[in-house]
Order: C-alpha cells, then structure tokens, then sequence
C-alpha cells in the first residue's frame, strides 16, 4: 500500500489536502540531544521508582475535591429525600454514589478516580473536617460550589477523555444523569476500547443509578467482567448488590 | 540482553511511537523516561522474543497512565494541560533551518496544529497505525510486529483511519466555510 503522501490527487481535493497536512507534520526526527538527556536521568534515576510527590498530590487534591462534591451530591439526595413527602416514601433508595475512594467520604461509597495504582499513595489520613457527615443544605451548597471547577475547562488532552470529562461533569456538576449516560452511549460507540474505558464504565455506573435505568446492572457486571481487579470493582459490586435488592 | 544496548538501538522508536500513541509533544520526553526506567526494571523478566512489541505496549501503557493522570488534573480544573502541541515535537535545532517567509512558516504550523488536533479524534489504535504508517515511515509488516497483531488487521485499521481522518478533515474545512461567511 502507498502512503498518502506518495500519492497524486487531484488538485484540491479532499486527499491531496490531506496529503499536505502530513508533510507538515512530517516524522518525528532523531532527537539525539533528548536521548542523550534522558540516559543521563536513567543513569541518577534508582532502579526502583520512587512515588511521585507532585502526582501523588494531585491525585489527592483529586480525591478531596471530588470527595466533597461527592459529599454534596449524597447529602443533596438526603434532604430530599427527608423532605420530599409527596414522592412514593416506599421508593426503594438508589444504591450510594460512587465517591471518592481516597477520601472516605462515605465509607460505603467509591468514586471513579482514575488514579493509577502505582500514584494512589496519600497521606495516611483526611482531615476530618474534609469528611463531611450528612449536613444541611446550606453546608452542601458551600461544599458543592468549592468543588466545582472555577472556570470552563479549555481544550482536552484528546476527544476521548473530553468526552468522558463532559459526562462526568454532566453527571456531577449538572446533576444531569439522562444526559450523563447519552455522552457515556456515545463514548462507548466511539471507543469501545478506549484508553480511559475504564473509567467510563465506572462513571456509567453511577449515571445509569442515578437515573433508575434497569442498564445499571449490565454496565457493573461488563465492568466486573473485563476489569475483575480493577480500582472501582468496590463500586460496581455495591451496584449489582443495591440493584438485586 | 544489555539494557544499554537496547536503549541505544530503540530509543527513538520508542520516541516515535510516544507521538503514534497520542502523548502531547511536551512531555514525550519524560515518558520516555519512564518507558526506560521500566524497561530497566522488567528486562530481566522478558523472554526477549518481540522487542518492538514489548516495548510498544510498555509506551501505551505509560501513555495511558499518563492520560489518567491528565484527566484528574481536568476534573480538578487546575493546571492548563497542553493544547494540541506543536506537531512532531521536534527539537530545536542549534541553527534555525531557514523558511521561506514568515508566512509560509505560519502556514506549516497551522497544518501541524490541524493535523494534531484532527488525529487526535481517531481512536487510539486508528490513529496509531496511520501515524506509524504516514508519518513515522513504518512498512505493515513492522507495524504488525510492534502492535502484534496480523498484517490484515494492520491495513483494515489503516483504512479505516484514513476514512476518519478524511470526514473530520471535511468537516473541519466546512467549520472554516462557515465561519467565513457574514
């Protein structure tokens, strides 16, 4: 087969422009400096990795403010919950939100962060102040709205995680699991063996609970299935429990 | 087998195929560290059958990682993660090679930032091969050795990339009509 650069299209078309995007781009070239630079790192680097402070921080601040926001979300349901008389008071309770597992906010709950394991080293223990137990709306408010992003998020690493990052947001930001797990249909759709599948199906746990949809218990034992050690196996094995109750 | 020997005989593939896998040009250096260091740490482990494969799924795995980590950073809000990079992510040479005009040189970065941007919606595994085969000059049968997988699969993924790649080309073209129009 012939690269499309070897090629001859006609002018203008669609693959002669394609063409000249990959001249552009062109190969990557030797980069002797970088390879000079990185063994001299590998020569002082230890044989053992060290953990990562900088990413072991993130994945805490992670954890915290997802945990909060996680927080929110259980003790938002809670007050409605406690408040709602005119709904079916004999509505069986959604199984708990996944929450953040490095930050116990409710020990029976596991959010989906992605850490991997080999980074999921914290500090041995959260503040109390972080674990927040069921509170009033007020408290939730002001927890809910510290958690958040403070700004838009800009451009993604690449459209898989964007799309993953967009239903995530929609399910714990928005509060909108419908729209949350039309995203999560259409990451599926595109990458049924994505980089970050992982994640995406512990997310379509938790939005397919939220939203009462008899999916939810596929969706946890697909997980199981492909990923039978995997960090949220805790979330999805609650999901099938809370479901077959 | 020699782990300075492997380094230097597969240093830069492994460089190339970090930018195959979709790792932003600013930080293929520092996983192509860790790609080493783990390489350093398992070779004692490998039966040293496919090298390139071995170290491939080694890179992927990395990228991944690293691809995780990103998201949390997202899910944060914090740290402004790289935008579509520059392209090859070459390094800068000691004596700029000249360019025709400043224009031109625009041009090219623009079709650099283009070209990054679009593949980086093709799946992880389309936009590989198209990569490995366009750009990185790989024949099929190589890629086939490095992905492990049949030679067929290498050429059905290539199709397929080239047709995404074609559609999110059009369609970006037809973002641009749009957008010229009052």
């Amino acid at each position: 087969m012939r690269r499309f650069v070897e090629q001859a299209f006609s002018e203008r078309s669609l693959e002669a422009d394609a063409a000249e995007l990959m001249r552009a781009a062109g190969p990557t070239p030797d980069a002797p400096a970088v390879k000079q630079r990185v063994r001299e790192r590998l020569v002082q680097a230890p044989a053992r990795r060290r953990p990562h402070f900088v990413l072991a921080l993130a994945s805490a601040l992670a954890a915290l403010a997802l945990g909060t926001a996680a927080a929110a979300t259980v003790g938002a349901r809670w007050w409605r919950a406690a408040h709602d008389t005119t709904g079916p008071a004999a509505r069986p309770a959604p199984p708990p939100l996944p929450a953040p597992r490095l930050a116990p906010v409710d020990h029976r709950v596991d959010f989906p962060v992605p850490v991997p394991a080999e980074e999921a080293r914290l500090p041995a223990e959260v503040p109390a102040a972080a674990r927040p137990a069921p509170a009033p709306p007020p408290a939730i408010a002001r927890a809910a709205s510290h958690a958040r992003p403070a700004r838009p998020v800009g451009p993604y690493a690449d459209a898989e995680t964007g799309l993953l990052f967009e239903s995530t947001r929609a399910l714990r930001r928005d509060r909108d699991p419908v729209r949350a797990g039309a995203l999560l249909d259409e990451y599926f759709r595109r990458y049924p063996h994505g980089t970050v599948s992982e994640e995406a199906l512990a997310v379509a746990i938790e939005a397919a609970v939220a939203r009462n949809d008899p999916r939810a218990p596929t969706f946890a034992r697909r997980y199981l299935a492909r990923y039978p050690n995997g960090q949220f196996r805790n979330a999805a094995e609650r999901a099938l429990g809370g479901l077959s109750k | 087998m020699d782990f300075a020997a492997l380094y230097d005989e597969w240093f830069d593939d492994v460089y190339r195929w970090l930018r195959a896998l979709g790792a932003p040009a600013a930080d293929r250096e520092d996983l192509a560290q860790e790609v080493f260091l783990v390489v350093r740490r398992r070779l004692h482990d490998f039966d040293g059958r496919n090298v390139a494969g071995w170290l491939y799924q080694i890179a992927r795995r990395q990228v991944l990682r690293h691809k995780r980590l990103r998201w949390v950073q997202r899910v944060l809000g914090g740290s402004a993660i790289e935008s579509v990079g520059d392209g090859a992510g070459q390094e800068m040479p000691l004596q700029a090679a000249p360019t025709p005009s400043p224009l031109a040189a625009l041009e090219a970065k623009e079709r650099r930032a283009l070209f990054e941007t679009l593949v980086a919606g093709l799946s992880e595994k389309r936009r590989a091969v198209l990569i490995l085969f366009e750009l990185e000059g790989y024949t099929g049968e190589e890629i086939a050795e490095i992905l492990d997988v049949p030679l067929n699969t290498v050429w059905t993924r290539l199709h397929h990339a080239r047709r995404d790649f074609l559609t999110a080309l059009a369609r970006a073209r037809a973002d641009e009509e749009g957008g010229r129009r009052p």
